[in-house]
């Protein structure tokens, strides 16, 4: 039978396949005008994902050795014309493979001579890492105001709602404006407001300025914008410079008086050499030169990771810029090093898959690229990675065609050179949350019951398994919360039936790290869906005010209605955690609400309305509808 | 593109995106949900979209990285699967039809994966290959080699039904 016969054959076998009501196009329409509509968002953030990392680094080293020793020449080399990028989209796959495993040099077949060079590759005085990230949340000083939950104290993420103490910036529901809403709790007032013509993702705050980040799809290839304003006169922000960026928003940070970007480009495989528009991608209109762009020497992708750095001061020039063949899902930035994980399968492998793992070091706006290794298994989320004393330790999920899913931990050195690892953790269950503390890494695998594993990572050759606490229900995320407690927000299942129970609120005492115990939990049986299990940034957990918040979305089950609320608890180590706020919603846009404190008030942020409260007994002080 | 021009768009596509969801996914709720996804992220996006040609490709590109989402949460066994696919309704139970989709959905992941963006998302080779990371080379001969393996199964079945 020929293949378009079978093709045909499928196709009719689909025809009388009915179609889902809710797919119907007048229903499909009813849903869309708002963007607001609910979709089961279970499984929805990548962060679900577990990503697994290889150490193929042994058996590559090995084939790619030649005369070079270098580690970055060995992994990486920059394109010197574009002809090297295009020999790589638009390789002839037999001559391909020929190369690369039978003669292992570094050019692609039907390139033009490519030079060796790896201009800058391993660029040597990288300070030693600092002390970094979680254990840095814990503090006894009581803030004036809530900030964005990242990852790294100090490197800001992006989000829909920032403060600075007195106003509130708000990206509204539709995404294309910031409200800039006065609070002091007791008055809201709206005073300005910024238009953008295209679809908002995130923005950040830094001193006086604001930077917008935007995407717009064209046709062929979305592009993604940073828009800076000067907000000192809070009346009348100050449009103050625009770049742009090919490719679909990835993510971005802002450090140290920068903002780095990453973007994903699809270059167009079926481009001709000369089409170097098809391929090359533009920043601020311009093509990025050939030699920014890094081909690792394994690589078969077609994806490339566009990283461009913007400064604070001189919002209108990109600062660097670089480009990967690289897909990049996950992005971990210390504070020195840019870390980007790529998920690959590889299908000749029964065994799992892996994460290209790339290292870059940023520093004043400048980026250069480091190192890069294949790690074993896959990463769960930005989590998975955590930069300490010069170390790069990793937690990742090992899935094995036909097999039970493993998991492991493996530290690198500064060249990416694996130095240790503990393997073959909690066979058939997979990494949910981890979290790194200094020399200490906790993290949760689950099948039916929940190990919390904590593992010594002070000796980056010999890692070990301190203590592995089992309890129902697991966390998907992980929180250091005052001295010696970790918070863990998750959801409850029943060990026997494996069925959902509700979301799980779990402190653990972490005081003695052989000996993790549980000392307090609560589980709502009412919530269906938060966000917080996702999303690190629709959390607000601040042990120096005692409050932890976040959208739930409740069932009622006698009723059956649903309930969109903003939900905050206090922990006390007595009495466990109280629920001090159970304020419904008029929103059902869950991942865009966001409770902000300043001062002595709560503000609980939906689309088109703030809500007051104060944070000594949460009584509603006032409402703004902006 | 406006609303309205939107919903004509995904009119004449959505047929094809939830039989390529389903054919991928194996999972008729899974299907519907990435489908929507799909939708949703596309209209967030959709100021820019000009010519009509480019929407259907567009589109199934959101999909089939919504797809491939859920296949590896698959991979992870994070998600019972049911393979079967059976589900209530007219004209569903066409004996021909079942043995299609009976050989069809014996395929692995990876294999229907690539016969439904070829069938489904009329991608060819190169550009499945260009999603999936895999050289086109290998893409034909795994799309031959699973058209084989149904064909096989189906001349099993026909034997059986005889």
């Amino acid at each position: 039978m020929k293949q378009e016969d079978m093709f045909e054959k499928i196709k009719t076998s689909a025809e009388d396949v009915p179609i889902p009501e809710g797919l119907l196009p007048e229903n499909m329409m009813k849903k869309l005008p708002d963007k607001k509509h609910n979709i089961p968002r279970i499984y929805r953030y990548g962060g679900m994902v577990a990503a697994a990392l290889a150490i193929v680094i042994v058996a590559w080293g090995a084939g790619n050795l030649g005369k070079r020793t270098a580690m970055g020449e060995d992994q990486i080399r920059f394109a010197e014309k574009y002809s090297d990028v295009y020999s790589v989209l638009a390789e002839e796959q037999d001559t391909w493979s020929f190369i690369s495993r039978k003669t292992m040099s570094p050019t692609m077949a039907g390139a033009e001579a490519v030079a060796e060079t790896s201009v800058g590759v391993m660029e040597d005085g990288m300070a030693p890492e600092m002390a970094m990230g979680a254990e840095s949340n814990s503090t006894e000083m009581a803030k004036e105001f809530s900030a964005t939950n990242t990852q790294v104290q100090g490197i800001d993420e992006g989000d829909v709602v920032k403060t600075d103490g007195s106003y509130l910036y708000v990206m509204d529901a539709d995404k294309s404006r910031i409200s800039l809403l006065m609070a002091d709790g007791e008055t809201m007032e709206k005073t300005s407001v910024i238009d953008i013509n295209r679809s908002l993702i995130e923005f950040y705050l830094y001193q006086d300025k604001l930077m917008l980040v935007s995407q717009i799809y064209g046709d062929d290839q979305p592009r993604t914008y940073i828009d800076t304003y000067d907000i000192s006169d809070k009346k009348a922000p100050i449009h103050i410079g625009s770049i742009s960026q090919d490719g679909y928003y990835k993510d971005s940070r802002s450090s140290q008086g920068y903002v780095y970007l990453f973007t994903s480009y699809a270059a167009d495989v079926t481009a001709r050499k000369k089409e170097t528009d098809k391929y090359i991608p533009n920043i601020n209109q311009k093509p990025l030169p050939a030699e920014d762009i890094c081909i690792p020497n394994d690589e078969k992708n077609y994806q490339m990771l566009v990283i461009s750095s913007v400064d604070w001061e001189s919002p209108k020039d990109v600062t660097d810029h670089k480009a990967v063949l690289t897909s990049a899902e996950e992005f971990y930035v210390s504070s020195s090093h840019i870390y980007t994980g790529s998920t690959m399968y590889d299908w000749n492998s029964n065994q799992f898959d892996y994460t290209e793992l790339l290292k870059f070091s940023y520093d004043k706006g400048e980026i250069a690229f480091k190192a890069k290794t294949n790690v074993n298994g896959t990463l769960n989320n930005q989590f998975s990675l955590d930069e300490y004393k010069g170390s790069l330790r990793i937690v990742s999920t090992l899935g094995h065609n036909g097999g039970n899913d493993t998991n492991a931990l493996y530290i690198y050195d500064e060249e990416l050179k694996l130095t240790g690892k503990v393997e073959d953790l909690a066979p058939g269950e997979r990494i949910y949350s981890a979290r790194f503390m200094g020399d200490i890494v906790y993290f949760v695998t689950f099948r039916n019951m929940d190990p919390l594993f904590s593992v010594d990572v002070s000796d980056p050759t010999s890692p070990k398994v301190l203590g592995e606490l089992k309890i129902t229900g697991f966390s998907e995320y992980l929180h250091p919360y005052k001295e010696g407690l970790m918070l863990g927000l998750g959801r409850e299942i029943d060990p026997v039936t494996g069925n959902y129970k509700g979301l799980k609120l779990s402190m653990f005492n972490i005081s003695s790290p052989r000996n993790v115990t549980e000392e307090q939990k609560l589980v709502e049986q009412d919530v269906e869906y938060s966000p917080a299990w996702g999303n690190h940034k629709a959390v607000l957990a601040d042990d120096s005010r005692n409050v932890l918040g976040f959208t739930v979305q409740e069932v009622d089950k006698t009723t059956r209605e649903v309930k969109y609320k903003y939900v905050v608890y206090s922990y006390d180590r007595e009495r466990g955690f109280e629920k001090k706020l159970d304020f419904q919603l008029a929103d059902s846009d869950m991942d865009n609400i966001r409770g902000v404190y300043i001062k002595n008030y709560m503000y609980v942020i939906e689309s088109g309305r703030v809500t007051s409260f104060t944070l000594e007994d949460f009584t509603q002080r006032s409402q703004l509808k902006y | 593109m406006n609303q309205s021009a939107f919903g004509e768009q995904y009119k004449a596509v959505y047929k094809d995106m939830y039989r390529f969801a389903l054919y991928t996914l194996g999972n008729p709720h899974d299907a519907e949900d990435a489908v929507s996804e799909a939708v949703v992220d596309a209209c967030r996006g959709v100021g820019k979209l000009r010519s009509d040609e480019a929407f259907r490709s567009w589109i199934f590109k959101i999909l089939t990285i919504k797809c491939k989402r859920k296949l590896k949460d698959y991979l992870h066994k994070t998600v019972e699967l049911d393979e079967s696919i059976e589900v209530e309704g007219e004209g569903w139970n066409v004996e021909e039809n079942q043995d299609i989709r009976n050989a069809y959905f014996a395929l692995s992941h990876e294999e229907r994966l690539i016969v439904s963006m070829s069938v489904f998302g009329g991608y060819n080779s190169r550009e499945i290959g260009g999603n999936l990371l895999m050289k086109d080379a290998t893409v034909r001969s795994k799309l031959a080699r699973a058209l084989d393996k149904m064909q096989k199964r189906l001349e099993a079945q026909e034997g059986g039904h005889r």
